[in-house]
């Protein structure tokens, strides 16, 4: 049965080639799509992960630092590195900056940190150093290279000169990128003098992180604590929130798509061989015979649209990381194996009408001149 | 022994007035080895007969047995193991499957019933060098001529080595050299396998090799084409089976058969332009 539904798929080269395109764009199109959601969830846990501290103080009713803004005094950060458990306290400052360059009005999520000690500075270096001086700025390579700035040019910041010292990696959130200045320089750009966005605790080694965050509680009924993990998740439900519907929408059609093609070529091919299925039947094929080559064409046809779909995929992403350095899609096996399965139900979906059809035909036929 | 019985076999297309009596009450047996032809004009119903035999018609009424199994007591699927085991079918247009070489298309009801590979593609092999296709295994049907192709389906009817072969005009979309080929090989099978074959054909070069000769008109079997008490239609002129003549008119002693109401109302609007040689005759 293998081989004869593979030779009747392979005799008509051009409707395999459409089918197997067909299901090879949709695909790539679930696999991208997927790769895109995957790699914003990724960079927006990211640059809370990276940040080595146990515990975030942020001014109580804050969402995420997307949408909501904390403010946290200064001399709070002084009390909590006096409590017991706590082994450092680290200022984090970090708000959107609209300014003009180059005659353009561009954003950038400027994010204050110690050259001496980067808790929360850039993450990767690509060129340049994060050893910036006061009038020094780290910009994201996305930034770089969406508008042309590169090592020594001039940024100007709320009325504040800064050199670009680096060029960092890491910092892309799709609509504004990550820049890190000096902690003093970003109170003098933010005009925060004595607040911060977020305090980041360090704990003594074998402390217990939820006794630490009720006794950082307690200092102020205006604070409150979230452990890294909770940070993610309040972060990540921007995209949860945001991007998902519509991308679950594009998976539906990517999904349809494949089963429109897969449907049609199989079934306009069931058509026209209907009277060679009429011959198998009139033979002495039994139902599940003919089941089963209608379902190994549409299944091999599927097969070969993953395997061209995904290579798609990857040889597409690879592309774009060159030429459009803020696209991003993490194609990671798990999404593979999940598109596997949802590409043999396309299959399985699609393979439903032609098998109705496969069921009508009358083996009596085959005796027509 | 019979292979094959049909017990008062009939069958009915369309209901009431539109209803078609294609095979008329048939009573037939084959028996092993026998080459049984069944003839006939166009419409007669051989074609439907056949369809009968190879249990892919259900008759209206009557039995039909098959090594003495009602085939109405078998299930859908039973039947297409029926088919698959007990009948080799051989067709006028050949059906081979297009995709597929001349040793897959003999391979395939040996696939069908389960063979293994090795055994099926040897099986197709050796029978068709044995008709003389040796050199044609891996061709497709399309780079085939008519007559390795039929030879091809006569092959694929042989693969499951079934005791009955039911052939529909195998020689029809042929040229002559090609069919006389078919037809000796469809002899020799049924000589030296004792295969029961039965084919239907217009093609009267078949009578000197044949057991028997049955003739069906207007869906009545008899054993001799004399056997029909015949005439002619006076209007058109057909030959046509008295006892399923549309209709009649006396004229005189002369009893005239119509095939159709067309030519009833023909003869009706002016009955003496179709009589006139019958009152020159009288006088």
């Amino acid at each position: 049965m293998f081989s004869f539904a593979a030779r009747n798929l392979g005799k008509e080269r051009v409707r395999l080639a459409i089918s197997v395109g067909g299901v090879a764009f949709a695909v790539m199109l679930i696999v991208l799509l997927r790769g895109l959601y995957v790699a914003y969830e990724t960079k927006v846990s990211d640059v809370v992960e990276r940040v080595p501290a146990e515990l975030w103080v942020v001014q109580r009713g804050t969402a995420d630092f997307f949408h909501s803004y904390s403010l946290v005094p200064e001399s709070t950060g002084d009390q909590v590195a006096a409590l017991p458990g706590v082994a450092a306290v680290h200022p984090y400052l970090a708000r959107q900056v609209g300014f003009s360059l180059r005659d353009e009005q561009t954003l950038l999520y400027l994010v204050g940190f110690d050259p001496a000690d980067p808790v929360s500075g850039p993450p990767e270096v690509v060129s340049g150093t994060d050893r910036v001086a006061p009038d020094g700025i780290v910009v994201d390579e996305v930034f770089a290279a969406n508008h042309d700035v590169g090592l020594g040019d001039t940024l100007t910041l709320n009325g504040f000169d800064l050199e670009v010292a680096g060029v960092s990696r890491g910092g892309d959130m799709v609509m504004y990128q990550y820049a890190y200045v000096t902690t003093p320089t970003a109170r003098n750009v933010l005009s925060m003098p004595d607040q911060n966005n977020a305090l980041l605790v360090q704990l003594a080694p074998g402390t217990d992180p939820e006794s630490v965050a009720e006794r950082i509680s307690s200092l102020s009924s205006q604070l409150r604590v979230r452990d890294t993990d909770a940070m993610v998740a309040v972060n990540q439900r921007v995209i949860t929130d945001s991007f998902l519907p519509v991308i679950s929408v594009l998976l539906v059609i990517g999904f349809v798509v494949g089963v429109a093609v897969i449907g049609l070529t199989i079934y306009s091919a069931v058509l026209e061989k209907r009277r060679e299925y009429g011959v198998v039947k009139a033979l002495g094929a039994r139902s599940w015979q003919l089941t089963a080559v209608v379902a190994i064409q549409a299944l091999l046809a599927a097969a070969g649209g993953y395997l061209v779909g995904v290579g798609l995929a990857v040889a597409g992403r690879q592309a774009a990381e060159r030429w459009v350095p803020a696209f991003v899609a993490d194609i990671v096996p798990g999404d593979l194996v999940r598109v596997a399965a949802a590409t043999v139900a396309m299959a399985v979906i699609a393979a439903v009408i032609p098998l109705a059809r496969i069921a009508r035909i009358d083996s009596a036929e085959v005796f027509r001149a | 022994m019979s292979v094959l019985e049909l017990d008062h076999v009939t069958k009915t297309f369309g209901q009431g007035r539109l209803a078609v009596r294609a095979v008329d009450g048939v009573d037939l047996a084959v028996d092993q080895g026998e080459f049984a032809v069944v003839m006939g004009p166009s419409g007669s119903g051989k074609t439907t007969l056949l369809q009968l035999m190879g249990a892919l018609l259900s008759p209206s009424a009557g039995e039909i047995r098959i090594d003495g199994r009602p085939l109405a007591q078998l299930s859908n699927t039973d039947q297409a193991r029926l088919r698959l085991r007990q009948i080799g079918f051989v067709f006028q247009s050949f059906n081979l499957i297009s995709a597929l070489t001349a040793r897959d298309n003999v391979a395939l009801p040996a696939a069908l019933a389960g063979e293994s590979r090795a055994t099926r593609r040897d099986r197709a092999t050796m029978l068709l060098e044995r008709l003389g296709l040796g050199d044609r295994l891996h061709h497709l049907p399309e780079a085939l001529s008519g007559g390795e192709k039929q030879r091809v389906a006569v092959a694929r009817a042989l693969v499951n080595d079934p005791p009955l072969i039911l052939a529909d005009e195998p020689t029809a979309n042929l040229d002559s050299s090609s069919g006389y080929q078919v037809l000796h090989l469809l002899e020799d099978i049924a000589v030296t396998e004792r295969k029961t074959l039965v084919m239907v054909t217009h093609d009267h070069r078949i009578t000197t090799v044949a057991d028997r000769l049955l003739w069906l008109a207007d869906g009545q079997l008899r054993d001799r084409e004399s056997d029909f008490a015949t005439t002619s239609d006076p209007v058109c002129g057909m030959e046509i089976v008295i006892e399923r003549a549309a209709t009649h008119r006396q004229v005189g002693a002369t009893t005239l058969h119509f095939c159709s109401q067309v030519c009833v109302d023909r003869f009706d609007a002016d009955p003496g332009r179709f009589t006139s040689h019958l009152e020159r005759s009288r006088s």
